[in-house]
């Protein structure tokens, strides 16, 4: 048992290093979030949060008497983190173990450039560009119009929103997301390797022995964060195609505070729902971490 | 929107099929005092500023006057406005101007002026952002834009805006002649509890408009002007060939369409969606005409003639596919009208005119939704300083100089031979100047719009033309000058639900039968109580 | 490493192939967008895949008026002084984190965590930063985003697998622990850093909303929010109505198509200095030395 003298001594220098990140964190972060407290107001700029009158649990009254338009932007919001969760998230990492067996260092680096560009696009753009290739009236659907096919509907369809929008980030992030991983793989020992290929272990068995243990604990620790963030899916992405579809299939958090929030000028409805987003990303990210522990896995923080 | 009409100034206003007198007319009933704590406000004198004769006079009223060329004379500058820099928060539809430093033009601007203008800017998109939180943080610039209605208007404007009123009221405002030039409806609307708050950005009366490619209509041989529903889907049928890529309509055409069953409404937004009469006011969505309006538009989207893109696409998706002939027809805002001939250079044939709606059976008379009187209003921040107020109105009455006087030419054009060349009579920007001309000066103060197309006679007329047919037809707002609490800060959610299901019902997503529940639904929760509040307003 | 079978580097090099492939079409139609004669983007109606007749006039008409030429120095300056800074305190505070037990540890590792969760509306922040008299400055674009929670946690995951036989053999040489994170943990470390690097680099030259807020005249603004006004600013089409503002302009789409290349060349040109920090063996050469 150390003094917490002893323990001052010792760790003293760990605090001082620190001292900068977390008086910014403290500056930046912490005393702005008492603003929340608009949560609990009819805030009006005019009058300041000193000024605006509270009107207690009113904001959240959508939250908690399950407005059916607050619940399908919910339920849409988690539809959507559940696919991308299981059908996103495993991707970059199926991406860097491929990039990473590629032998030829300038092969490996130049379709490691190609394929993270497009994550510099803004959402304005790569919208705009799958509409020019598959929008009803864009160049795939004029081709197939042209050669007398049936034409190929995604956008505009409620049904395939989902589908549609899983695959813009797909394509946006999949590239960009792999860099994390490779700088993972990049630690994996080498020399447990060449011991497995000596003991006669196949690719595969090399893959599922030796090179995703070694990764495991990134690969842990990301799906904690991405669960701790799975209320906000996309809001520029969805809010630029939300017309084409209509609210009940597109309508997420984000953009349900958008559309009955902001626009209104109601920033009470915003925080509001904003606190409640944190709540719940709290929950997920300790029971994420809970079930990461039983796994062995130190997650994110451990006792 | 404050101040109270008389109720027979609602039924004056409600009962004209034309404008004619009512926007020339000064002020406001007339029984009330100046003061306006106990009656409506006196608006300021209206008194027109020409600096130039117009080739087609602004006839009937509410008209623009036509330019064919730019006047050859401009009158002697006025004098400049001495004193300290002038502060402006205002936003832009345009890419940023350089800065002041690398930009002649305004230079040029501040010494005409004589008073140095700095102006802080942002995109249309983020403007209601800095707004808000420019006035949470309580330092404000000298001049606010203030764009589309807050919440709490009335209490917002008063304790950050200058009260206005002594300085503008009936002849007061003439001490500033260009001031007293702006149309009277457009001051209605910078109106709130009888007192008036800013000066307006004014905008045509004209309203939205159903852009067509008069050239493309013309090679298939078909009428500018339909005259009944079933040539009207004629025509549009005709202009549609799928397999080509080519469809009639950018977006589905719903406020023509309304018209055409002889109501008004700009949705989504619900915008010019109420009508009055007798002090009783309606909602458009509620009557019968709006349902049967949705029925047409249901089988209009099913015949084809719409782009299957057309949800949600962006404006500039929508003008490519104008310029591309992709599409005939493509609804936008009256003031986006001359930008078209600057994209368009390269289109040969490229003519483009304004389509009406028919009628029905092409019977009765036509109905025109009316366009916003303004873009925003500019507020004075709170300051007792009457001096500066008077010195910042003095700015203001400068920047609405009228078309054709030397100062619009140091506005809209700068320098000669710097910022801008002579092509005949016709001043052409330069390279620099086009750039340099951005700065938003425009959304602080202007005169009212007049038509001129630099080179193209063709457009001054064709615009000419659609305002003297469209302008008579339109039907004014009844809540032009009134001011709903509920609308402003409890209808936004309402509103969404119902633009939401009314998108679902032209996609064909829902029946034509979900209208009835969703109205009835925004009408319990929001739409009975502003109507109580309009009627109250209009019948005092 | 074994004899890689023939089906493996097909289908390996298969699935490279289409990605590549489905990255490199769309950028390619931008590239060609943005120098194709406004005839042609008529003709097609929005973005082209190959131009006969290119022009460099979108590039002219963004570059002239300099505005664009000063956004990118805007945008190099806090990326690069944005990034140093929150790389120091992001390694600094991953590691005072990366030691379980130490004083505070539990406390300062959840405030961090928390801050993923909840965020302060534009509204608190914009008072915050106007009371800390940084309104109009340069600095309230990097310090309220100084630390991303999310970089903070990855890196000290990173750190924790350092062997701690490693940092025990140089505290028994005496070693203070400012020397062991630049002596031994930084140089293990060379991958991660970089990654982070990267993505503050990103964050930073992306950023525009707090530009819009923070910053009063336009002549301040990053490459971004410059952009964004080419692009976003998309209501119809302008509300200027004397089209003699815009005689020869060229078509909206491929200024668009321009800035956004502008934009991007910057960061591509720096990811290949990063990619050599992604080498193998750095780890293990430490432990048999």
């Amino acid at each position: 048992m150390h003094s917490l003298r002893n323990r001052w001594r010792r760790d003293r220098v760990l605090l001082l290093l620190a001292l900068p990140g977390v008086t910014a964190l403290l500056l930046f972060h912490y005393l702005p979030l008492g603003g929340n407290i608009i949560a609990f107001q009819d805030f009006q700029p005019f009058l300041g949060i000193w000024h605006s009158p509270y009107v207690g649990l009113d904001n959240f009254e959508p939250v908690l008497t399950g407005d059916p338009v607050f619940l399908n932007a919910l339920v849409n919001t988690l539809i959507i983190t559940l696919i991308q969760v299981v059908f996103v998230f495993p991707l970059p990492i199926c991406l860097a173990l491929i990039l990473n067996a590629t032998i030829s260092e300038r092969l490996k680096r130049l379709t490691q450039s190609i394929l993270y560009m497009p994550h510099f696009l803004s959402w304005v753009i790569v919208v705009a560009l799958f509409q020019q290739m598959f929008g009803n009236g864009g160049m795939l659907n004029g081709w197939l119009r042209s050669a007398d096919l049936s034409t190929f509907h995604i956008v505009g369809v409620p049904e395939l929103f989902k589908l549609m929008i899983t695959s813009q980030v797909i394509w946006k992030d999949t590239g960009w997301s792999t860099i994390i991983f490779l700088a993972a793989l990049s630690r994996v020992d080498p020399a447990q390797l060449e011991a497995a290929v000596v003991d006669g272990a196949s690719a595969l068995r090399r893959l599922w022995h030796v090179t995703l243990p070694s990764i495991r604990s990134v690969i842990v620790l990301l799906l904690i964060l991405r669960l701790g963030d799975s209320l906000s899916v996309g809001f520029e992405q969805i809010i630029l195609q939300q017309a084409q579809v209509g609210a009940g299939a597109s309508e997420v958090l984000d953009t349900y505070v958008y559309n009955h929030g902001i626009v209104g000028g109601d920033w009470g409805t915003a925080a509001a729902v904003g606190l409640i987003k944190g709540i719940v990303g709290v929950a997920l990210v300790l029971g994420a971490n809970r079930a990461a522990h039983a796994l062995g896995e130190q997650g994110v923080y451990t006792k | 929107m404050a101040p109270t009409l008389s109720r027979r100034r609602v039924l004056a206003l409600g009962a004209a099929a034309g404008l004619g007198p009512l926007l020339g007319a000064c002020g406001d009933g007339g029984s009330s005092s100046s003061n306006g704590s106990t009656g409506p406000v006196k608006l300021p004198t209206y008194k027109p500023v020409t600096a130039a004769t117009p080739d087609l006079a602004a006839e009937p009223a509410g008209v623009s006057p036509g330019y064919l060329t730019y006047p050859t004379a401009s009158g002697a500058a006025s004098e400049p406005v001495r004193g300290e820099a002038v502060t402006a928060l205002t936003y832009t539809y345009d890419p940023i101007a350089p800065a002041l430093g690398s930009n002649p033009y305004w230079q040029n601007l501040n010494d005409k002026l004589g008073t140095e203008l700095k102006i802080t800017y942002t995109a249309s998109a983020d403007y209601k952002s800095k707004v808000a939180t420019t006035i949470a943080g309580g330092d404000l610039p000298d001049m606010v834009a203030i764009q589309g209605v807050f919440q709490q208007m009335p209490a917002m404007l008063k304790a950050t805006f200058t009260d206005l009123t002594e300085y503008l009221s009936g002849d007061a405002v003439l001490a500033y002649p260009n001031l007293a030039g702006l149309p009277t409806d457009a001051w209605r609307s910078a109106v709130y509890d009888q007192r008036i708050w800013g000066i307006p950005v004014p905008r045509a009366r004209i309203g939205t408009v159903l852009y067509t490619r008069a050239d493309l209509l013309a090679k298939a041989g078909l009428s500018l002007q339909p005259t009944s529903w079933d040539e009207f889907k004629q025509m549009a049928t005709a202009l549609t060939d799928e397999r080509a890529g080519r469809w009639a309509f950018g977006q589905i055409p719903f406020s023509t369409i309304l018209e055409m069953n002889g109501i008004t409404g700009n949705w989504p937004g619900g915008a010019s969606a109420w009508q009055a009469k007798d002090g009783v006011f309606t909602h458009t969505g509620t009557t019968p005409q709006f349902a049967q309006a949705l029925q047409d538009t249901v089988e209009l989207v099913r015949s084809g003639v719409i782009h299957p893109d057309q949800a949600g696409a962006p404006n500039t998706k929508r003008n490519a596919w104008m310029l591309a002939g992709t599409t005939s027809f493509t609804i936008g805002a009256y003031a986006g009208w001359g930008k078209f001939y600057g994209q368009a250079k390269n289109v040969t044939g490229f003519r483009l005119t304004g389509m009406l709606s028919p009628t029905r059976d092409g019977t009765g008379t036509r109905v025109r939704t009316p366009g916003p009187t303004l873009s925003s209003f500019t507020a004075i921040a709170k300051t007792d300083d009457a001096d500066r107020i008077k010195q910042i109105l003095k700015v203001l009455n400068w920047l609405c100089s009228p078309f054709g006087s030397s100062e619009y030419m140091a506005l809209r054009y700068g320098v000669e031979g710097q910022t801008f060349n002579r092509n005949g009579s016709d001043p052409t920007l330069t390279e620099g100047g086009r750039s340099q001309t951005l700065l938003p000066v425009r959304y602080l103060a202007e005169a009212s719009p007049v038509i001129y197309e630099p080179g193209n006679r063709q457009a001054v007329r064709d615009q000419y033309d659609h305002q003297v047919a469209g302008v008579p037809l339109a039907v004014p707002d009844p809540t032009l000058g009134l001011y709903s609490e509920t609308a402003a800060s409890k209808a936004a959610s309402a509103q969404q639900e119902l633009d939401s299901v009314l998108l679902e019902i032209q996609l064909g997503n829902k029946p034509v039968s979900a209208w009835q529940p969703a109205i009835k639904q925004f009408m319990d929760r929001v739409g009975n109580k502003i109507k109580a509040e309009y009627e109250e307003q209009a019948g005092r | 490493m074994g004899e890689p079978s023939r089906l493996g580097i097909g289908a390996r090099g298969l699935v490279l192939g289409l990605g590549c492939l489905a990255v490199v079409v769309p950028f390619w139609a931008v590239l060609m967008t943005s120098i194709a004669s406004p005839e042609e983007i008529s003709r097609a109606g929005g973005f082209v895949l190959w131009t006969r007749e290119p022009t460099l006039d979108a590039y002219r008409a963004v570059l002239s008026g300099g505005i664009v030429t000063r956004a990118l120095m805007v945008s190099t300056g806090i990326t690069a002084v944005g990034t140093a800074l929150s790389l120091v305190a992001t390694i600094a505070l991953a590691y005072a984190l990366s030691r379980p037990g130490s004083l505070l540890h539990k406390p300062i590792l959840l405030m961090t965590v928390f801050t993923l969760l909840f965020n302060p509306g534009i509204i608190p922040m914009y008072l915050t930063v106007k009371q800390l008299g940084l309104l109009d400055n340069y600095l309230a674009l990097i310090l309220p985003v100084l630390l991303n929670a999310f970089n903070v946690i990855v890196m000290r995951a990173f750190f924790l697998e350092i062997p701690r036989e490693l940092l025990e053999s140089a505290f028994m040489d005496g070693a203070g622990e400012i020397r062991i994170l630049l002596r031994i943990v930084l140089p293990l470390s060379k991958a991660v850093v970089a990654v982070i690097g990267l993505f503050y680099a990103v964050a930073y030259w992306n950023a525009f909303f707090s530009a819009m807020l923070y910053l009063q005249s336009p002549e301040k603004w990053p490459l971004q929010l410059v952009l964004r006004t080419y692009v976003v600013n998309d209501t119809p089409i302008g509300s200027d109505q004397l089209s003699s503002n815009l005689e020869n302009l060229p078509p909206q789409i491929s200024v668009q198509m321009a800035i956004l290349v502008i934009s991007i060349v910057p960061i591509l040109l720096i990811y290949p200095f990063i990619q050599k920090h992604f080498a193998k063996g750095l780890m293990v050469g430490a432990v048999k030395g």
